[in-house]
């Protein structure tokens, strides 16, 4: 049984696409409308991230009703378990379920020190593969992760993330049998922007019943190329994607290039759709969408 | 070992200010090992300030019948009393002494042991430990998360993301427990926490 949209489409093996909303550094909530905007039509569900690196930004469960409420975009609730123990993760995702949010994404979260508030406390009471296990619990057994009974039990599906640059990426793949032991329904990569990479990870889940959703995120200028190989762990940006945006006079125009085959060579492996992080680009999903010619 | 290093002489003399007499109060345990506060340090300690009027080392300070015997007479003639020793040394002399001030010499990091110019935290005292699952490399201690069901998405060349000279806990864990063929141990997700048995403060039976 489907809840939600996102599901409904990978369930019908169709291409699916997924895109990203970054929740303002402010109370403005006319910065989620507008993202969810440029979104929707383009992608089947957002997702709303929870405050990613440790940066402090508006919290995601009320940038996920706005989306929906307001703009009409499906959400998929990005949670952490950097801020929350496993009484507030609970208690959040009663509320979220209660406010109609039908997709979870279960989290580990990046550690506080990388953020804008370095001193704080890390939580991390649970990882990512025993926050998937009590969400399973709470949406599949009706009880909390203390075997309490819900009057009402969230109805979400619970999806995961996943890394395929760790190399050997042996122990990342352990850790999704676990997840999907544990109840994942979907995954999502960190960005991929080289085939090489996106194969062999094809090959490392092949044994494996999970649609994997491939993230990638156009490259907006040549720094943040850089930026983006040197600072996000795995990443591994090609020479010949370096040398084209290196070479471009229109650099918003090359990457939509770029990120559209990069979708193309996404749906031709074989995986079940992509995730995209725009990340500033909204406006150009889209574009990048329909000159891939992955959903003709 | 319990890690320590010695405060801040500013801020020391800040403390001992109000004092006119004060007496130093060494460990020959954890900081005596680490150079903190054996009998070197207290009469350095000592030569530095001016106005100390007894010192010296107390083979454990956590352990309060050696803190009852062993304690020097002199020390009543003192206000206020510098301990150079971990928390624990710190709590029972103020507990043993308790109408003087008990100043600590130094700050209290962790349980952990010297590696080339560090001291590096390897146990975190939580009290269900699960080293030989672990190919005996602690995931709670060496991962700034604490992570128990395997690497999170952090990695860098198999460093943290937290301090890129620190190798990752569980990449350390996968490497060994895959030559050692043992990697069924962590092919099974391991449950939450328990955090009855590590939240503060805790009192456990068994004392002899």
């Amino acid at each position: 049984m489907s809840f939600s949209n996102l599901m409904r489409s990978i369930e019908s093996k169709k291409f699916t696409i997924t895109g990203e909303i970054d929740p303002p550094k402010g109370a403005n909530r006319k910065v989620v409308v507008h993202q969810a905007k440029l979104l929707k039509g383009n992608v089947v569900a957002a997702n709303v991230t929870d405050n990613p690196l440790g940066i402090m930004l508006m919290g995601g469960l009320a940038c996920c009703a706005i989306m929906q409420n307001e703009v009409g975009l499906e959400a998929v609730y990005q949670v952490t378990c950097r801020d929350r123990n496993r009484i507030a993760l609970q208690s959040d995702i009663l509320g979220a379920a209660a406010l109609g949010i039908r997709n979870v994404l279960a989290l580990t979260g990046d550690h506080p020190s990388l953020g804008d508030h370095p001193q704080a406390k890390p939580v991390f009471d649970l990882d990512s593969v025993q926050l998937t296990a009590m969400l399973r619990k709470m949406v599949g057994e009706k009880t909390d992760l203390a075997g309490n009974k819900l009057n009402v039990a969230p109805e979400m599906h619970i999806g995961v993330a996943l890394s395929p640059g760790l190399s050997p990426i042996e122990p990342e793949i352990i850790k999704l049998e676990k997840k999907i032991k544990a109840g994942a329904e979907f995954a999502q990569t960190q960005v991929v922007y080289d085939i090489k990479v996106m194969e062999k990870l094809k090959d490392a889940i092949a044994h494996l019943d999970i649609p994997v959703l491939v993230g990638i995120a156009p490259l907006k200028s040549i720094g943040m190329a850089k930026f983006m190989a040197k600072n996000v762990p795995g990443v591994v940006i090609p020479k010949e994607i370096m040398e084209k945006l290196e070479k471009s006079k229109n650099i918003k125009e090359t990457t939509i290039e770029i990120t559209a085959e990069l979708l193309r060579d996404i749906k031709e492996i074989g995986f079940a759709g992509a995730h995209i992080m725009p990340v500033g680009m909204e406006d150009a999903v889209g574009e990048i969408i329909k000159r891939s010619g992955v959903r003709g | 070992m319990i890690v320590t290093k010695q405060k801040p002489m500013e801020e020391l003399l800040e403390i001992i200010k109000p004092y006119k007499k004060v007496a130093i109060m060494g460990c020959g345990g954890c900081a005596t090992v680490y150079e903190t506060g054996g009998r070197r340090q207290v009469s350095e300690l000592a030569s530095k300030l001016g106005n100390v009027v007894v010192s010296g080392v107390i083979p454990r300070l956590c352990s309060i019948e050696m803190v009852k015997t062993k304690m020097p007479r002199e020390i009543e003639g003192t206000a206020a009393i510098i301990v150079l020793s971990c928390g624990i040394g710190v709590q029972t002399v103020a507990e043993f002494l308790s109408e003087k001030v008990v100043i600590p010499g130094l700050d209290t990091f962790f349980m952990g042991r010297r590696e080339d110019n560090f001291f590096v935290e390897f146990c975190l005292g939580c009290g269900n430990c699960i080293l030989h699952t672990t190919g005996g490399i602690c995931p709670i201690a060496r991962c700034p998360k604490s992570m128990l069901n395997g690497p999170c998405g952090g990695v860098y060349d198999g460093k943290c993301e937290t301090d890129r000279t620190r190798d990752c806990a569980w990449m350390l864990i996968y490497s060994k427990l895959k030559s050692q063929t043992k990697l069924h141990l962590i092919r099974s997700a391991a449950a939450p926490k328990d955090f009855i048995k590590i939240a503060h403060t805790r009192k456990i039976g068994g004392a002899k």
